[in-house]
């Protein structure tokens, strides 16, 4: 073969070589382009979500429970974000092993533990809310299978201060009690769901684009409660309680000038921060929930009726029998016995028997019409659940002794809300003003205005009438009256004291030596700025509403007045704990 | 050449600010987050702060560990008057 033919033949091979690779080339080029062109171009729409599911990823951003706040803007309750352990089951390989590391920082039993982390299950729940030592604790053991999850937590930052008032919420963030329930629908948190890129490892990105809504709180409340003036009736209220071995208690204080709660208190205390560990019928909050037989407090409500109706005027006399009248088959009893008494007098010395006679001369009708004029029988709408309306059978059904019981506070139930609502109406020259729980709620949005309770008022008595009746419950709560124990030093106060006896559920009738003990009242009587109302349930000893709930009242305006710029005239005001004994 | 070294600077300054800016994304997602963790520390330390303002807390403080209790009358140097009962 000749050299020129040999490389004609290489060249021949060369050119086939070439044209295959470049053939195998084309072919390959061609498959790419066409399956660039099928991802795309055909799956176009698939692939882009894709790769968004792996740039792109959601971030809950919490929108916390709405604070209650009392009337100065100090948090009654917050919520926070706390974390809480949970496990994946399927990825824990030696539940024994995890067990026993959890146990030095959760502080829970090793088996409890164990036995929990033995299921298979994908989600378990290890321990709700963590400190932030525990869940530090916990990152740094960063142990397979366990992830550390944000809830978030109710807080009662000053612990049993109004507790049954505030109520509290459930695990899912619901309220179930009090405040908490009865505006649960402006406080509920929530969740907001917004997208943020990451990387493919996961990481979190920002690209430019809008950073996510930072964590903020829903709707708050203010109250009208005055944390100070909480703390000084339930400071009292204890006081009292234990001193009279009393069986339990409630104080409540209204602004006389808006009918606004400034203080609700109820003994014994309920701390929401710890729910659980209390029996529920602690959760209550009795001075709503509840209905008592006011005693004689209640005649104050019969003078009026008597001076309304031109029955009786403040000088009209009763013979009130030397303390012992049979009426209607029953006998009726004064504690002290008295002959004849002016209507003042009958108040000032709370005489039954003159009360009975009284009421008799008035009617049961009229009696019963003025009693619901003064909101018995009937919820005030203070805004708090499960408000009681009392007990107040119709007048048609009274029988003839129950007139006479009725006048000085025997056979009719009321609420300690209902009691210092009438009582403020004295205080407003005749006024009736709906109690009050709720000042604000923060950015009203006008959902729940249909809801919350308006200022609804009604006159039920002239001023002339009320000015009468105030007159009155200054003799009775003057020197020699009943309610001697209610007047700070430097002020003059219109009130009046109740001794009730105890229904007996077992027995028909009522229990021997138990009372409820009552004091209801405003100050400074001349110029009312608070009208408060005490009732101690089941006192030992002499349990007489003069003496056991009268200095409850004398202690709480002695130090809340000066505080709220009412300051006694000719007197210094109470020093902090100086209180009055009774004993 | 001077538009292929302009456009080769370019190109590279390009690049150099998208390092930049992934890097700085990196940084405002964490610092994001870091707020998000302060806000919440924040709402803790409002409800201690708040926690250790409770009055009968301070009453029991002073009252059980500094021994104090409120003035009687008879320590009172001025103004206070003495109550009748």
């Amino acid at each position: 073969m000749t050299r020129a033919a040999a490389a004609e033949k290489w060249n021949k091979r060369l050119r086939v070589g070439s044209g295959a690779i470049g053939a195998v080339l084309a072919l390959a080029l061609a498959a790419v382009v066409v399956r660039a062109f099928w991802l795309q171009v055909v799956e176009h729409r698939d692939w882009k979500a894709r790769a968004e599911a792996q740039r792109r990823t959601r971030l809950q951003v919490p929108a916390y429970r709405g604070s209650i706040r009392d009337l100065s803007g100090k948090p009654l309750a917050v919520s926070i974000p706390q974390y809480s352990l949970c496990a994946d089951g399927s990825k824990i390989d030696d539940p024994a092993a995890t067990a026993k590391r959890l146990h030095p920082v959760l502080g829970a039993d090793v088996h409890d533990l164990r036995d929990k982390l033995v299921s298979k299950r994908r989600f378990i729940w290890i321990k709700h809310y963590l400190s932030d030592r525990q869940a530090s604790a916990l990152r740094d053991l960063s142990l397979p299978g366990l992830y550390l999850i944000r809830e978030y937590r109710r807080y009662y930052p000053y612990r049993q201060m109004a507790g049954q008032v505030l109520g509290f919420v459930g695990l899912d963030g619901k309220g179930l009690e009090g405040v908490e329930r009865a505006y649960d629908e402006v406080l509920q948190q929530d969740v907001l769901s917004v997208g943020v890129r990451r990387d493919g490892g996961r990481k979190r990105l920002w690209r430019g684009e809008s950073l996510p809504p930072s964590p903020e709180e829903r709707s708050g409340l203010r109250t009208t409660l005055d944390l100070f003036v909480q703390y000084l009736s339930e400071r009292e209220l204890e006081a009292a309680v234990r001193e009279w071995e009393a069986k339990s208690g409630q104080v409540i204080v209204l602004d006389a000038r808006t009918s606004e709660v400034l203080a609700l208190a109820n003994w014994p205390f309920f701390d929401p921060n710890r729910f659980r560990r209390y029996n529920p019928a602690a959760w209550r909050n009795r001075a709503v929930t509840d209905a008592f037989e006011p005693g004689s407090a209640f005649k104050v409500f019969l003078a009026a009726a008597l001076l309304e109706t031109g029955t009786a005027d403040p000088e009209t006399r009763v013979f009130c029998e030397d303390g012992r009248f049979r009426y209607a088959g029953h006998t009726i009893n004064d504690v002290h016995p008295h002959g004849w008494l002016t209507l003042t007098d009958m108040l000032r010395y709370s005489s039954n028997i003159g009360a009975a006679k009284l009421a008799e001369k008035l009617g049961a009708e009229r009696y019963h019409r003025f009693i619901r004029d003064f909101g018995f029988g009937e919820e005030t709408g203070i805004g708090l659940p499960g408000e009681a309306s009392g007990i107040l059978r119709p007048w048609r059904a009274w029988q003839n002794v129950d007139l006479a019981s009725a006048a000085f506070g025997q056979g009719v139930g009321v609420t300690l809300v209902q009691l210092a609502a009438a009582t403020n109406c004295i205080a407003n020259d005749g006024i009736w003003r709906r109690p009050r729980i709720l000042r604000e709620i923060d950015g009203e949005t006008g959902r729940l205005k249909a809801g919350r309770p308006d200022a609804g008022e009604r006159r039920v008595i002239a001023p002339e009438t009320a000015r009468w009746v105030r007159d009155m419950m200054m003799a009775a709560a003057g020197e020699d009256g009943t309610g001697s124990a209610s007047a700070p030093e430097g002020y003059r106060v219109a009130g009046k004291t109740g001794t009730a006896q105890v229904a007996d559920s077992k027995a028909a009738g009522y229990a021997e030596n138990l009372n409820t003990s009552v004091f209801t009242g405003f100050i400074p009587a001349e110029n009312p700025r608070l009208v408060i109302t005490v009732v101690i349930h089941e006192p030992k000893g002499r349990g007489f509403g003069g003496v056991v709930a009268a200095p409850v009242f004398c202690n709480i305006a002695a130090e809340a007045l000066p505080y709220l710029g009412v300051f006694p005239s000719g007197g210094t005001a109470r020093l902090a704990g100086n209180r009055v004994k009774t004993h | 050449l001077l538009l292929s070294v302009l456009l080769l600077v370019l190109g590279l300054s390009r690049v150099w600010l998208q390092v930049g800016q992934v890097e700085s994304g990196y940084r405002v997602a964490a610092m994001h987050e870091e707020y998000r963790e302060l806000l919440g520390v924040h709402r803790k330390l409002v409800v201690e702060w708040n926690r250790l303002q409770d009055p009968h807390y301070l009453e029991k403080l002073a009252r059980e560990n500094l021994n104090l209790h409120p003035p009687r009358d008879c320590e009172l140097f001025a103004g206070g008057r003495k109550r009748g009962n």
